[in-house]
C-alpha cells in the first residue's frame, strides 16, 4: 500500500515542479466557466425562470462544475497513451505494482488538488460577485452527491482507460481523445443541464453513461428530485461502471498480449 | 587567413536548486535560489581557414557551449567572437550560409517524407542554384554511399543512415566553417570510421575549418592535429596533440615479451604495472628512467620482445584534467 | 521576399505531404471540431429561440459573432500549428537547427507548418458568414469594409499573441500549454464579449484584448462601434505587436538551448 502512497506523493510533487504550468492550467478552467457562467447570466436578466429553472439553481449548477470536474475530470491517464506508445508502459509492468491502482493513485493526486483549488476559487468567486447561489442542506442529499461523484470519477476512470488502450493497436490516440473531449462537454451537462433538452433526445442521455459524470451528480444536489429519478439514475449508472470496468479488464489484456508480443 | 577569431570568451548560465521533499516543493512555488554558473570562462584562441581542430573536454567543460557561441545560437557573456568576418549571434543570413552546425541526435529532416525532401528544403534557404545542388548532392551522397536511400521516409531508416542524411542536409551548401558536436556518438565502431573518414575528407577536398568537440579519443587521435583542452570553462592546452604528449607525458609504456616465466612482482620495482599476463608485462615508467629500465630488464632477464612507447592519448589527457583540478 | 514563399510553400508541402501519414487521425479531428462546432451553434439556437434575445442581440447577430470567431480561429489555427510543435523542438534542442539557418527563425516557427486542412473548413465559415449577414437588416458597404478590415486587425493580434507564446516557450520551459492559455482565453469570444460583465468585460476587451479581436467586427457591422472605438483598436493591437517583437528579441538573446 505504501508504494501507491508514494506514487500518490510524487505525482502531488510534480505539480509544484511545474508551478506556473499549474497555476495556468487554472485559468484555462476558470475562462471555461466563465463563459458558461456569463452566458446563462446574461440570460437570466431577462428572464426569470427558464426551462423550469431558477437563476440560483443554474448558477450553482455551473459554478459547481468547477468542483466536480476536479472530483470527476481530473485524470494523468492520457499517460498511459503516451507509455503504451513510448514503450515506457515495460518499466510498470516488471514492477511488483498493479498497474490499475497505479493508475488510480496517480489520479488522486490529480483529482485532490484540482478538486482543492476549485473549492478556493468558488470561495473567492462568491466572495467577489455574490452570485446567487444554493447551499444544500439536507446531509442524505449531500452523501448522495458524493457518491454518485465517485461512481461519476469510477466511470471516466474506465473511459479514458480505454481511449487509451487505443494506442496497443494505433499510433493515432489524440484524434478519438479528443472527439470523446467535445462528447462529453456537451452530453454530460457541462454547458447546461440535460434535462433542458427535449424529451426524446434526453431520453437517450439518460441511457448513456455521459450523463452520470456530471449532470446526475449535480441534479442531487440541487435537490427537487423523486425517487425514481434517485433509482434509476444509480442503477444506470452502477451498471455502466460495472460494464465497462469488466470491458476494460478484457481490453487490457489483449492489448497486453500483442503488446509484449510486439516485444516493445 | 584567420576564418575564426575568439578573444575572453565568457559564457554564464543562471540554475536553479530545489530542495526534495514536500515542504521544499511548496516553498518553491514562492522562491528559488539560483546560482550562476559558468559555461564559459574566458577562452581565447585563433583558428586558420582549412584547420581541422579538436575541442576535447570532459562533460560539461564547456566545448559545447563555445560551439553554440560560435555559431551564433547563445549570446556571449562576455568576449569578442569573430567568425569569417561576422558576429555570429548577428545571425546575418551571409553569415548563415557560410556555416554549419551538426550535433549528435539533433535532427531537421522530416520524420514522414524522405531525406530528399529536406534537401529540397535547405536548398531554398540557402539559396543555392539547382546545379551548385545538383553537383553537391552527388558527391555528398557518394562520398557518404547513401544515393540509393535518399527517397525513403526518414522513420524507415536505420539511424546510422539517418546521422548520414543529416550530415548531408547539413552540408548541402558547402558552408566554409563546420561545426561539429559530437558527430561519432551512439554511432557502432564501423559507422564511426566512415564518419571520421569521411570528415577528413571534406576537409582536404573543400579546405574547410572544422571545428568538432568529442570526448571520444579516437575521433581527436585520427583527424585533429591540432587540439584544445577545455575544462571546467577555462583553456588549458592550445596546440598540437603531439606537442602534448611531449610536454605532459612524463612517462614512458615499456611491453616486455618474456620468453620464460618470471614472477611479476619482481617488475615493480622498475615502475607501475599496467597489465600482466601470459608471458607479457607492460610497466609505465618514469621518462628520465626509461633507457635504464629498458637495458636492465634486457640484460636480466630473457625477452622475446621489447617496446618502448608513448602512453595513451586518454592517459594523457586525463592526467592534464588532474592537473586543472588541483 | 520570394524566397520566403519558396520556403513556406515547401514547409506546407510538407506538413501536407504528412497529413497522408496519419490519414485517420487528421479525419477524425476534423469530425471533433465539426461536432464542437455543430454542438455550441445548436446550444446558442436552442438557447435563444427561448429567450428570443441575449444582452440586446437576436439570434441572426449573434450567429454572426460566432461565426466570426470561429473563422478567425480557424485562420490562425491553420497558419499557426508550428506553434503547438514549438515547444517539443526547445526541449529537444532542435531549435538550435532552426536558428542556425539563414531563414528568420520566428518565421519558420510561426508560419512552418500551414494546416491545409483547415484551410478547407475556412470556405463553409464564409459562405455561412455571407449567409447570416444577408439576414440582418441595415448592413452597410462601410460596416462591411470596417467588418472586414477589424478581422485582419484580429488576426495581427491573434500573430502578435503567438510570438508572445514562442518567446515565452524559449524563456522558461515551465508553461507546457501556454498556447492552450490563448485558446481558452479567445474562447470566451465566442458569445459577443457585451454579455460578460464588469470589470471582466472592460478586462477580455482591453487588457486581454479579445473583445477586440472577436467582438469589434461584428459590432463595427452593425454600427455600434463609434471609431473612437476603432481607434483604440488599431493602437492596442500595434502596442502588442511591438511588445511581442520585443519579447522574442528578448528570449532569443536569453536563450540557453538545451545541454547534449
Amino acid at each position: 500500500m505504501k508504494k501507491y502512497f508514494m506514487v500518490f506523493k510524487n505525482s502531488f510533487a510534480e505539480y509544484f515542479a511545474y508551478r506556473l504550468n499549474f497555476f495556468l492550467w487554472r485559468i484555462r478552467v476558470v475562462a471555461v466557466i466563465l463563459i458558461s457562467f456569463s452566458l446563462w447570466q446574461a440570460i437570466f436578466r431577462t428572464n426569470k425562470v427558464i426551462f423550469g429553472y431558477h437563476e440560483s439553481e443554474i448558477i450553482t449548477y455551473i459554478i459547481f462544475i468547477s468542483v466536480l470536474s476536479g472530483i470527476v475530470l481530473a485524470t494523468r491517464t492520457d499517460r498511459v497513451a503516451l507509455e503504451i506508445n513510448m514503450g515506457t508502459l515495460s518499466n510498470f509492468l516488471i514492477l511488483p505494482m498493479r498497474y490499475f491502482l497505479f493508475n488510480l493513485s496517480r489520479d488522486a493526486a490529480d483529482k485532490i488538488i484540482n478538486t482543492v483549488c476549485s473549492f478556493f476559487e468558488i470561495f473567492l468567486f462568491i466572495l467577489i460577485i455574490h452570485p446567487p447561489i444554493i447551499l444544500q442542506s439536507n446531509l442524505f442529499l449531500i452523501v448522495l452527491f458524493f457518491t454518485a461523484s465517485i461512481v461519476a470519477s469510477l466511470l471516466y476512470f474506465e473511459i479514458n482507460m480505454l481511449l487509451s488502450f487505443i494506442a496497443f493497436w494505433s499510433k493515432e490516440t489524440w484524434a478519438p481523445r479528443f472527439i470523446f473531449f467535445i462528447l462529453v462537454n456537451f452530453l454530460a451537462g457541462l454547458y447546461f443541464p440535460l434535462d433542458i433538452i427535449p424529451g426524446g433526445i434526453y431520453k437517450v442521455l439518460e441511457l448513456l453513461p455521459f450523463t452520470y459524470l456530471i449532470f446526475f451528480p449535480l441534479k442531487i444536489y440541487l435537490g427537487h428530485i423523486d425517487q425514481t429519478f434517485l433509482i434509476k439514475g444509480f442503477m444506470i449508472g452502477i451498471f455502466w461502471s460495472i460494464l465497462l470496468w469488466l470491458f476494460m479488464g478484457y481490453i487490457w489484456r489483449k492489448g497486453l498480449k500483442l503488446y509484449t508480443a510486439e516485444g516493445k | 587567413m584567420l576564418a575564426i577569431s575568439v578573444l575572453h570568451l565568457k559564457k554564464y548560465f543562471k540554475v536553479y536548486r530545489r530542495g526534495a521533499g514536500f515542504l521544499p516543493a511548496i516553498t518553491s512555488l514562492f522562491s528559488r535560489k539560483n546560482e550562476t554558473v559558468a559555461a564559459v570562462d574566458d577562452i581565447s584562441f585563433e583558428i586558420k581557414q582549412g584547420e581541422l581542430v579538436g575541442f576535447i573536454g570532459p562533460n560539461g567543460a564547456g566545448k559545447t557551449t563555445t560551439l553554440k557561441c560560435l555559431s551564433g545560437l547563445l549570446w556571449p557573456s562576455g568576449g569578442k567572437i569573430d567568425v569569417l568576418g561576422y558576429k555570429p549571434f548577428d545571425k546575418k543570413s551571409d553569415f548563415l550560409k557560410k556555416i554549419s552546425l551538426v550535433m549528435g541526435h539533433k535532427n531537421q529532416l522530416w520524420w514522414d517524407l524522405p531525406a530528399v525532401e529536406t534537401f529540397r528544403l535547405n536548398k531554398e534557404i540557402y539559396e543555392i542554384s539547382e546545379e551548385k545542388y545538383k553537383q553537391n548532392l552527388d558527391e555528398l551522397t557518394k562520398l557518404l554511399d547513401v544515393s540509393e536511400i535518399i527517397t525513403i521516409p526518414v522513420r524507415q531508416l536505420s539511424l546510422g543512415q539517418r546521422m548520414r542524411m543529416e550530415l548531408i542536409a547539413s552540408l548541402i551548401h558547402q558552408p566554409r566553417v563546420l561545426f561539429l558536436d559530437e558527430p561519432t556518438i551512439g554511432l557502432d565502431v564501423i559507422m564511426q570510421k566512415k564518419m571520421r573518414d569521411f570528415i577528413a575528407e571534406y576537409n582536404s577536398r573543400h579546405n574547410s575549418t572544422i571545428l568538432l568537440t568529442s570526448h571520444d579519443m579516437a575521433d581527436v587521435k585520427e583527424l585533429c592535429r591540432r587540439v584544445i583542452i577545455i575544462d571546467h570553462g577555462k583553456l588549458i592546452y592550445d596546440g598540437d596533440l603531439a606537442n602534448l604528449v611531449e610536454k605532459y607525458a612524463d612517462t614512458k609504456i615499456i611491453t616486455v615479451d618474456i620468453a620464460k616465466r618470471v614472477d611479476m612482482k619482481e617488475f615493480t620495482r622498475f615502475g607501475k604495472i599496467k597489465s600482466a599476463a601470459d608471458g607479457k608485462v607492460i610497466i609505465s615508467v618514469p621518462k628520465k628512467n626509461t633507457t635504464s629500465v629498458a637495458t636492465t630488464i634486457l640484460k636480466k632477464y630473457q625477452i622475446e620482445d621489447l617496446n618502448i612507447e608513448d602512453p595513451e592519448i586518454e592517459d594523457i589527457i586525463r592526467l592534464v584534467f588532474d592537473k586543472n583540478k588541483r | 521576399m520570394s524566397k520566403y514563399f519558396r520556403v513556406w510553400l515547401l514547409l506546407s508541402f510538407a506538413s501536407f505531404q504528412s497529413f497522408f501519414v496519419s490519414r485517420i487521425g487528421a479525419f477524425l479531428f476534423l469530425v471533433g471540431k465539426i461536432l464542437r462546432f455543430i454542438f455550441f451553434a445548436l446550444f446558442l439556437i436552442f438557447l435563444i429561440s427561448k429567450t428570443k434575445v441575449l444582452a440586446g442581440y437576436n439570434l441572426w447577430q449573434v450567429m454572426l459573432f460566432y461565426l466570426t470567431f470561429n473563422f478567425i480561429d480557424s485562420t490562425t489555427q491553420m497558419l499557426f500549428r508550428e506553434v503547438y510543435r514549438f515547444r517539443q523542438q526547445v526541449i529537444s534542442g532542435n531549435f538550435d537547427l532552426v536558428l542556425v539557418k539563414p531563414v528568420n527563425s520566428l518565421f519558420r516557427s510561426l508560419f512552418g507548418w500551414t494546416d491545409i486542412l483547415d484551410f478547407i473548413t475556412l470556405i463553409p465559415f464564409i459562405i455561412m458568414i455571407i449567409f447570416v449577414i444577408s439576414k440582418i437588416p441595415e448592413i452597410t458597404s462601410l460596416g462591411i469594409v470596417f467588418y472586414i478590415v477589424l478581422v485582419v486587425n484580429a488576426l495581427l493580434i491573434a500573430t502578435s499573441f503567438h510570438i508572445i507564446v514562442l518567446a515565452l516557450a524559449i524563456l522558461t520551459t515551465e508553461i507546457d500549454h501556454a498556447i492552450m492559455i490563448y485558446r481558452d482565453l479567445t474562447g470566451m469570444g465566442k458569445i459577443p464579449v457585451g454579455i460578460y460583465s464588469e470589470p471582466l468585460r472592460s478586462f477580455i476587451t482591453f487588457v486581454v484584448p479579445v473583445g477586440i479581436m472577436m467582438s469589434y467586427p461584428v459590432e463595427s457591422l452593425l454600427g455600434k462601434l463609434s471609431t473612437g472605438a476603432v481607434s483604440v483598436a488599431f493602437f492596442i493591437s500595434l502596442f502588442i505587436f511591438s511588445l511581442s517583437m520585443i519579447l522574442w528579441n528578448y528570449a532569443v538573446k536569453s536563450y540557453t538551448s538545451a545541454s547534449s
